[in-house]
């Protein structure tokens, strides 16, 4: 086998600066441990990366790629004072559009003409929260600037976050040097395997958005309507029915809350548990008419989710996991009342 | 760290030590530094490499979307389905051999030491608290008679919670890939 002097000529597909990387590696390796410095730098990129994302206005056009699918999207992101207006629009494939804005969520999608509207929630979630997540990440994850490269045009740094172990995924993510935005990221095994990948290949960053960018495209007027309002009584992490026995190290229920859906009467828990980085919920209802969701594995890109029905109650536990979690996860249910 | 143990760890790590750097075993295993740098060559690598053979799971997936993406197109006028929103890994059994596989896989955990106190186990219906590791567990066992619901009911319960799940995700935490990526691009086959 021809050796490899260099590590880093081992990545595919080789789009990086060499001479920069190679000053990089030598710079770990120096007697200063600048290997903590990387450390140190990589989650101060991560904070601002978030902070970015929701704080700047940008409009960009990205490929969203998993397995051999590939889609494009455009992304239309606004922020003032209000909080935050978001658009993303399919440019390949069937015709869908999400709105997120202050007042709830509006999905439509031409392919089964449907609309579903999820009204917003009452409470807010602060944004302090990333800094404290940062710091209680740290123990799960390896954080590493790795190298330099060039997305959409832009020159980024490469952070690598590895999970420690088989329950979480890792990713790889390419952060715009200039506005700290994500540039491309991919979703990945802690075995290596790419799961996902987002890319952007334009992206404008400006003072402000134009409204008509806001505006929806995909119009609705003979689509099937599902509308969601949550009458949530967020009652705090420690009042759940339920408890999830089995968790991965580090995680724990960061919210707990009981949603009434207007068209149906039952109340459904809602818990979310959070290793600070990788989120999960469970969700338990009581079904009506002993009916319920086939259990078993399902998958949406990079997240899984796991369903069990047991005395009358469906679980389900969805999340940006591997299988293993959110199996694990769901068998581990327990009611603590009768 | 001079330069000649540097290059000779790469080559330890590549796999083409020569005879006589063989004493760079003894001084990996005595000397802390070089365990340190021996660990971050490894970082790297592992980070930057993405050839690592598939796990069984990925390969199933695969097949089954080949499988699934075979089936000829139907030309009928389309009903009005909810979107296949998400994936089932195809019917029960195989999903259970995927579980399986993917459990055998799994590290042994702990049973956490925090409890609560023990209730009803809502996913056996023995009075056991804590369901074993790699041990696959047969929901035939552990499910009352349930009718499965219409695949439209299905549909539309998974996505409920997919639409929760998104914006949660994109409400808290560290935001990454854009929120809804996933819904906007997937695409029913």
């Amino acid at each position: 086998m021809k050796r490899n002097k260099n590590p880093i000529l081992l990545f595919k597909p080789t789009a990086l600066r060499l001479s920069t990387t190679v000053a990089f590696l030598l710079a770990l390796f120096s007697p200063y441990s600048f290997a903590e410095d990387g450390i140190q730098q990589a989650r101060e990129l991560i904070n601002q990366m978030s902070a970015a994302g929701r704080e700047l206005n940008y409009v960009g056009i990205f490929i969203y790629r998993r397995g051999n699918h590939m889609d494009t999207m455009r992304l239309i992101h606004k922020s003032n004072g209000e909080g935050e207006v978001e658009r993303l629009v399919s440019l390949s494939g069937h015709a869908r559009e999400v709105i997120r804005d202050k007042n709830g969520v509006t999905c439509t999608f031409s392919d089964n003409q449907s609309v579903i509207i999820e009204k917003a929630r009452p409470r807010k979630y602060l944004s302090g929260q990333i800094l404290e997540s940062i710091e209680k990440i740290v123990p799960y994850y390896n954080f590493i600037v790795v190298a330099e490269d060039r997305v959409a045009g832009r020159d980024t740094w490469v952070v690598n976050v590895m999970p420690k172990d088989h329950y979480r995924y890792g990713y790889q993510l390419w952060i715009d040097k200039a506005s700290r935005l994500l540039l491309k990221s991919e979703l990945k095994t802690l075995t290596g395997n790419t799961i996902e990948q987002v890319m952007y290949t334009q992206i404008n960053i400006t003072d402000s958005i134009a409204d008509e960018l806001l505006e929806p495209e995909l119009v609705g007027d003979n689509f099937s309507r599902s509308e969601y309002s949550y009458d949530n009584t967020n009652t705090g992490v420690t009042d759940s029915k339920w408890s999830v026995k089995w968790l991965p190290e580090g995680f724990s229920m960061s919210e707990h809350e009981t949603q009434t859906i207007s068209s149906n009467k039952m109340p459904m828990d809602h818990m979310i548990y959070s290793d600070g980085l990788a989120m999960v919920s469970v969700f338990i209802e009581k079904l009506e008419a002993k009916s319920g969701t086939e259990p078993g594995l399902s998958r949406m890109g990079g997240v899984n989710a796991f369903a069990t029905i047991a005395n009358g109650y469906q679980v389900t536990v969805v999340g940006e996991v591997p299988q293993a979690t959110v199996q694990q996860m769901a068998l581990s249910v327990i009611s603590r009342s009768n | 760290m001079s330069d000649n143990i540097r290059e000779s760890t790469s080559a330890l790590m590549d796999g083409e030590l020569s005879a006589e750097d063989e004493d760079l075993l003894d001084k990996l295993l005595s000397d802390d530094e070089l365990k340190q740098k021996w660990q971050h060559y490894h970082l790297i690598r592992d980070s930057l490499q993405g050839h690592l053979p598939e796990t069984v799971t990925m390969d199933l997936h695969a097949k089954i979307h080949d499988v699934i993406s075979s089936e000829p197109t139907v030309l009928a006028p389309r009903k009005k389905q909810a979107i296949p929103f998400l994936k089932p890994v195809t019917g029960f059994a195989i999903a259970a051999s995927v579980t399986a596989a993917v459990l055998l896989g799994v590290q042994n955990y702990q049973s956490t030491p925090n409890q609560e106190t023990t209730g009803n186990t809502i996913a056996q219906q023995q009075t056991a608290t804590v369901v074993p590791p790699a041990q696959f567990v047969s929901f035939g066992d552990a499910q009352p008679q349930v009718n499965a619901e219409t695949s439209e009911q299905a549909e539309a319960r998974m996505n409920r919670y997919m639409m929760n799940y998104n914006e949660i995700r994109a409400n808290s935490g560290v935001r990454g890939m854009p929120p809804y990526v996933r819904m906007i691009g997937y695409e029913a086959k």
